[in-house]
């Protein structure tokens, strides 16, 4: 399965935060591994149709956050110590993705039964 | 001369290419992907059709033209031998410039893929490969000729027996040899940057990763199959050269009281058939491999399920 990151230009988000979220997202599903390289951030830009720095700004945050790390040699990748989330947590989770879009329900509809589930 | 020995050759590039976009079952290695639109991607693949159809005309082209525009003289040669080099230069220029005429996304929704995408992800391997090979034999060749010329570099000189010598040329010497080799790195540096390009040009927009990446391959492959060719042809030359010059070189005819004797010196004579044959081996090989190439381009391209009639 390819990795994707998708913008939004016209929400409210900025694209770097969608970038970063996505990112965080992949790693927390386990999709993006510890040692996966990203692609530069020109290439990532450049698919996105979006300035470079817009991608820098969401790797520099994800590179605080220690999701990634930058090495000279081989560019950005997924930092040793970002791990997925807890095994269980992340089947449930694709788990309810797969009930949610057999339901017919949307990605803000489907988020919004979990927000409502963690304020119980 | 430049028209006589491109007639063939580009028949038989089309005749392979024909025969092979027959034989090969149509949509190999295609997957059907939802994700794609198919009328994007039929634009992509108009789009990456027309960038190489101006490649290979300018290739054509340079080839027909740059002989002619050659003044006669002692650099003649030496501009010629470089001439296969220089059109595939110009080829790839054109080349590279329609990988930077790719449309951008403009839509407000865009998608990317994280996977990181490299020269060594879009090229295939087989092509490159041939491309390396044609790349270290010529200048292994070029050492050997430049090693056996006179002092002149421009002829080779042998003594089959011990009252006579013969000499021949054109040999491909240092005068030539030093520019070809050089033409060549030209041409492999241009080459190295045009793959970059079709690496990094963005992402065709409503067209999956897996459908993208088809496109990507198919436009490396057509690069290569020109350099390959260009550098392929060169060689060929280069042999056809050595060849020709080495069988004249290798026999001495004199006379003495109007009889006559022929000497030949057996190493250079069997050196003089092998370059010969090496030639032709080298050219049928490199026009084979260019029409499978631009055959497999074509099909690996293809659309899976039929593109809809534009409107």
């Amino acid at each position: 399965m390819s990795v994707h990151v998708e913008v939004d230009t016209t929400s409210g988000v900025p694209v770097y935060e969608q970038v970063r979220t996505q990112v965080v997202a992949h790693v927390a599903a386990g999709r993006l591994r510890p040692g996966d390289r990203l692609p530069t951030i020109r290439a990532l830009a450049t698919d996105l149709g979006v300035a470079p720095g817009t991608v820098a700004r969401a790797f520099r945050e994800l590179e605080l956050a220690g999701v990634v790390v930058t090495r000279r040699r081989t560019g950005t990748v997924v930092a040793d110590d970002a791990t997925p989330a807890h095994d269980t947590a992340r089947r449930a989770a694709a788990d309810y993705v797969r009930a949610a879009r057999g339901a017919g329900l949307t990605p803000d509809e489907a988020l919004d039964l979990v927000r409502g589930a963690l304020l119980t | 001369m430049g028209l006589v020995l491109l007639v063939p050759l580009a028949v038989l590039v089309v005749l392979v290419a024909t025969v092979v976009t027959a034989l090969l079952p149509r949509g190999a290695g295609a997957t059907a992907d939802v994700e794609t639109s198919p009328g994007a991607y039929a634009r992509a693949r108009r789009h990456a059709a027309v960038v190489a159809g101006l490649s290979w005309a300018a290739l054509l082209l340079a080839c027909l033209l740059l002989p002619e525009a050659v003044p006669f003289g002692i650099s003649q040669g030496v501009v010629l031998a470089c001439m296969p080099a220089t059109a595939g230069v110009v080829a790839l220029l054109v080349a590279a410039v329609g990988e930077r005429t790719w449309p951008r996304p403009a839509a407000p929704v865009r998608r990317a893929s994280l996977v990181r995408r490299t020269v060594r992800d879009v090229a295939p391997r087989p092509l490159a490969a041939v491309l390396l090979g044609w790349s270290a034999a010529l200048p292994v060749l070029l050492v050997a000729t430049g090693l056996s010329a006179d002092a002149a570099g421009r002829t080779v000189t042998f003594a089959p027996d011990a009252v006579s010598t013969s000499s021949a040329g054109p040999y491909p010497g240092a005068p030539y040899g030093v520019p070809v080799v050089l033409a060549t790195a030209v041409l492999l540096v241009a080459t190295g940057a045009t793959l970059h390009l079709v690496a990094r040009r963005p992402a065709v927009p409503d067209v999956s990763t897996a459908d993208d990446a088809r496109l990507r391959r198919a436009s490396a492959r057509r690069v290569l199959a020109c350099a390959q060719l260009v550098v392929g042809g060169t060689l060929a030359g280069v042999l056809l050269v050595t060849g020709a010059a080495l069988q004249r070189a290798s026999s001495t005819t004199w006379a003495v009281d109007d009889v006559w004797t022929t000497s030949t010196d057996p190493v250079a004579q069997a050196f003089g058939v092998a370059g010969l044959v090496a030639a032709a081996a080298v050219l049928l090989t490199t026009c084979v491999v260019t029409g499978v190439a631009l055959a497999r381009a074509s099909r690996e391209s293809a659309p899976a399920t039929p593109a809809p009639v534009a409107a």
